[in-house]
């Protein structure tokens, strides 16, 4: 990363006015589309782009801590990058605040009487414990990143990693599942935080791609090699929670399947789905040269991200019934939180001090009491 | 691990394979007497039908079902250590990944007893296997115990070949031993030639080597994952409270490495011992085994918390009425030990003093093993036992034909790995090595844009140089290089993979069979299950005849299959084992602790090759 550091600062200092611009222009998007037109589907939106982008913020702070959890080495001359998801700890916060105060507009669960899991899906109730698991979660994360500018702290990685899984399990269950109250899955909280840590590494594998001039082949292959695997992984989650439901064919469980893959044109987004983000990037980074090559790995993440995203929106609009369409109100808010993480991430890599990589030797004993 | 030279570690390491005392022999009678008794014990079953046993209406499955996914999963260890930490670049695996491996294998063959033991008329087992028989009567490939032959079929093959490439070059190490110690015509020379494939431990052979063995490890991983996913299918197909839920494949997953890694714990300390393997065994490997397995706990413990809640979170009076029978009914402390022993007893290596002490490591291993196995009779006897009708609920307990069969099991794996530890290298002998001497750089990949080196023919003559270190090797070759010697070649105990840069050598072309098999089996799954639906032509379950979710698993197992079978022959064919005679140039020492360097050279060219020598710490030269 030291072309990083020793990029221009000008040109630095352009980017980030473009994406403050990018920020302002997609809320007051947003803003001007929840004002004039389909109010529910702005909301729908905000929730789309809350529940993609702090998953994959905080996963980008989670792979350093799970690299280091693991006895890993191989990250640490690209670690920094991937910290700068903290950044992004107040625009999520703020978010889940707002989501609040529009609840009536997207959460499903509201408009339902006598529910059976009623007590657990008391607004207050809900909305209270899951902004103190994302709070602690945020500040879990940024407490690593101080501790990580000094040292290797190996027992807080293993702990922001084992955060990481609770909190967006207990996300994935309220803000997604919930939007259907009469639908469940004991899988659906592992798979979204499984998505989530796609996600990141999608985005940390942009970065590093893309950010560096000339940035280290050994580590582009490594990340290229985990891609193929989380792929993999995430589809193997999807494919474990379609199997029984599909099997099954229970109505209170095919309706979450049905719409996806035999509504409208949804299996359509499905079968693309299945191409851009569970099997393709095992086809296309099947070779050495597709991992080692920057533009190439940077274009597959960024397709990886795209998919994601459509993935996150796939997940919430059948079940509130919304259309197949994407158009001003989505792109707005989007790229809004496109610039707001952009943001954040050039803010803290111009201003947060290096991680500290002194020791090439195995940890010393206690730091892996 | 202490520094060892390479002999240490071969002496080491091969020194159990020598004839066993009378008590070694004792054991193996012990463990034999209760394979008999459990055989004697099916045979009854067979003559009597399966009323000798606890099954009935409802439980219809119980402890043999148990023991099959229990046994299942204790081979999933094998596969995470050598498969999944050798992607992951862990270190720590070498010194355990053989032991684990045979685990496996030894593990998955017991496990396969089971269902044929719970098919009651075992003769009739054919019925499942696809084959064009006279009834024109396929299997469905819609079911879940069709699915169940495909990925335990596979996993068997694939472990036993994955294995045994492993083990290639350690089984040359021990030829050559046995023939340095006991001579040529020694029996145990006679067995370790014929397995060792006429390994030479050549530049070429290594590089084909390690190319197969990477796919075989990219290949076992995502099957490993879904052998256990499949056995979990079984169930979670079934719609029953307790059964019918989505997390049970990673669940399951997660909980067969738990349980696997604590096998290789309850195996592992006392074989160190009783081998006097502590040299190359440390505590730092039975350490590393254990942080792993606060990992699983937690996994497994996740999957604890999650079923309740959704089970309550459903408002589904089935499912809710389960959770709260579970947690109360007769099955209650079978129930309440699953948490202590799978999720709080591993919990107590997040103390390093703890997973550094043996006795610990032991007890807490043995505590998994029995919470392990107890979870999967809770989740097969509980679920059978207390379905939907309050009229078909049944308490369970096993008769002692099922103990009998149970213990003949466990003694049957026992009984195969006492074989095994004194038949075969217990530790991966070249791993070890090479992990000593190169450490991480082992997987760092060497580019190189030096000129290919030709192939040398048998006859070719030239000139052999020995070196007791692998430096001036590296160095007599460079020089070699520059000075246009064209036909070399390397032979040493271990893969030198910046010997391979030195002579232009670029990737293995195995890549290529295993990708064909891939694709073949890929194709071939897909077809074989489309096919048979479509001769069958049933409905079955309400789905259609050719119904291509369920088709993936066969597709993928055939995947697995073909791609290993292929990613074989492309080991064998290319690194040319199999021949019976070894290159001329090949010295015993090779496979020990020496290295060598040959280059073909005519007559002329000689003193030239002689002189680059000079250049260098040479231990021997000699013409050949």
């Amino acid at each position: 990363m030291a072309n990083l550091s020793a990029e221009a600062g000008g040109a630095r200092s352009g980017r980030m006015l473009f994406w403050l611009a990018v920020f302002v222009a997609g809320l007051a998007g947003w803003i001007v589309c929840a004002a004039t037109a389909d109010t529910e589907r702005a909301w729908r939106a905000l929730l789309i782009s809350f529940i993609y982008f702090t998953p994959l913020a905080a996963g980008m702070v989670v792979w350093p801590a799970a690299v280091m959890g693991s006895r890993g080495r191989w990250a640490k001359t690209i670690e920094q990058p991937a910290l700068a998801g903290v950044a992004f700890a107040p625009v999520s916060l703020l978010t889940f605040a707002a989501l609040w105060f529009g609840r009536g507009r997207w959460a499903g669960w509201m408009h339902y009487k006598h529910l059976p899991n009623a007590a657990w899906l008391n607004a207050t109730f809900l909305f209270a414990r899951d902004g103190v698991a994302l709070l602690a979660l945020w500040a879990l994360a940024a407490w690593f990143v101080v501790r990580r500018q000094r040292g290797r702290p190996v027992a807080l990685a293993c702990g922001v990693a084992f955060a990481y899984c609770v909190v967006f399990t207990l996300l994935g269950f309220d803000m997604v599942m919930a939007l259907d109250p009469h639908w469940f899955s004991t899988l659906f909280g592992g798979y979204f935080f499984v998505s989530g840590l796609y996600a990141a590494l999608a985005a940390w594998t942009l970065i590093v791609a893309l950010r560096s001039a000339a940035p280290e082949k050994e580590r582009l292959h490594d990340l290229g090699k985990l891609m193929v695997a989380f792929s993999l992984l995430t589809a193997y989650m999807m494919f474990s929670q379609l199997l029984p439901l599909w099997y099954e064919n229970l109505p209170n469980e095919v309706r979450y399947v049905v719409p996806r893959l035999s509504f409208e044109r949804w299996g359509w987004v499905s079968a693309g789905l299945l191409a851009v983000i569970y099997l393709g990037p095992l086809a296309v980074l099947l070779t050495r040269w597709s991992k080692r090559t920057p533009k190439f790995l940077g274009t597959v993440a960024l397709a990886v991200l795209v998919g994601l995203w459509m993935e996150r929106w796939w997940l919430v609009t059948p079940t509130l019934g919304g259309a197949l369409v994407i158009g001003w109100t989505e792109a707005s808010i989007t790229a809004a939180f496109v610039a707001a993480l952009a943001l954040g991430i050039e803010c803290f890599l111009r201003s947060a001090p290096p991680v500290v990589n002194e020791t090439e030797e195995p940890p010393p004993a206690e730091e892996t009491a | 691990m202490p520094t060892l030279t390479f002999g240490q570690i071969t002496e080491t390491v091969l020194e159990p394979l020598k004839p066993p005392r009378r008590r070694y022999y004792g054991v193996l009678a012990v463990l034999a007497f209760f394979i008999a008794c459990g055989a004697a014990c099916w045979v009854y079953q067979v003559k009597k039908g399966m009323g000798v046993t606890g099954l009935s209406v409802p439980v219809g499955w119980a402890v043999y079902i148990t023991n099959f996914v229990f046994w299942i999963g204790i081979g999933h260890a094998g596969t995470l250590i050598s498969a999944i930490l050798h992607l992951v670049r862990a270190r720590w695996r070498t010194a355990i990944s053989r032991s684990a491996e045979a685990m496996t294998i030894f593990a998955v063959m017991t496990a396969g007893l089971f269902p044929l033991i719970h098919l009651g008329r075992v003769w009739v087992f054919y019925f499942i296997i696809p084959y064009p028989s006279e009834r024109q009567l396929w299997p469905d490939f819609i079911s879940p115990l069709v699915w169940d032959v495909c990925a335990v079929s596979t996993y068997l093959t694939v472990s036993i070949i994955f294995w045994y490439i492993g083990i290639i070059p350690d089984l040359a190490t021990a030829r050559d031993r046995w023939e340095l110690t006991a001579g040529p015509d020694h029996p145990r020379t006679r067995l370790y030639r014929a397995l060792a494939l006429g390994w030479s431990g050549s530049g070429n052979q290594w590089r084909h080597h390690g190319r197969g063995y990477l796919f075989f490890a990219a290949l076992a991983t995502p099957l490993v994952i879904s052998v256990h996913s499949v056995v979990s299918w079984d169930f979670a197909m079934g719609n029953l409270p307790g059964w019918h839920t989505t997390i049970f494949a990673p669940y399951f997953v997660a909980g067969a490495i738990h349980s696997g890694l604590a096998m290789v714990l309850t195996l592992l300390i006392p074989m160190r011992r009783l081998l006097r393997l502590e040299r190359v065994m440390t505590v730092d490997h039975f350490e590393a085994v254990a942080q792993t397995m606060v990992v699983t706990a937690l996994i497994v413990g996740y999957a604890y918390v999650i079923e309740p809640f959704i089970s309550w979170y459903s408002g589904d009076i089935f499912e809710r009425q389960f959770a709260f029978w579970r947690a109360t009914g007769w099955i209650a402390p079978l129930f309440w030990a699953l948490p202590i022993c799978n999720v709080l007893a591993p919990l107590a290596f997040l103390w390093k003093r703890l997973r550094r002490s043996i006795p610990a490591l032991l007890i807490v291993s043995i505590l998994v093993n029995i919470g392990m196995w107890l979870e999967r009779l809770v989740i097969i006897a509980g679920s059978t036992s207390h379905d939907f009708l309050p009229h078909n609920w049944h308490a369970y307990s096993p008769r002692p034909v099922e103990i009998s069969i149970t213990l003949a099991a466990l003694a049957f794996f026992l009984f195969c790995f006492f074989i095994f530890t004194r038949l075969a290298p217990t530790i991966s002998i070249s791993d070890v090595k090479e992990d000593q001497a190169e450490g991480i750089e082992r997987y760092t990949e060497l580019e190189t844009d030096a000129r290919p080196v030709k192939g040398i023919g048998r006859a070719e003559a030239g000139l052999l140089a020995v070196f007791d270190r692998r430096e001036p090797l590296l160095e007599a070759l460079r020089k070699a290089r520059e000075a246009g010697f064209d036909q070399v070649e390397t032979y040493s105990p271990v893969r030198l993979r910046k010997a391979e840069k030195i002579m232009g050598r670029g990737p293995s072309p195995v890549r290529y069979c295993t990708l064909a098999g891939a694709l073949c089996g890929l194709t071939g799954g897909f077809a074989l299950a489309i096919g048979a639906a479509l001769v069958n032509g049933l409905i079955v379950g309400a789905k259609h005849p050719v119904s291509i979710i369920p088709y993936c698993i066969v597709g993928f197992e055939g995947l697995i299959l073909l791609g290993t079978i292929g990613n074989l022959i492309g080991v064998l064919s290319y690194a040319r084992l199999g021949r019976r005679k070894m290159p001329r140039a090949y010295d015993r020492r090779f496979s020990q602790d020496r290295f060598g360097l040959f280059m073909a050279c005519a007559p002329e060219r000689m003193a030239a090759a002689r002189a680059i020598l000079s250049t260098v710490q040479v231990e021997e030269v000699r013409e050949v």
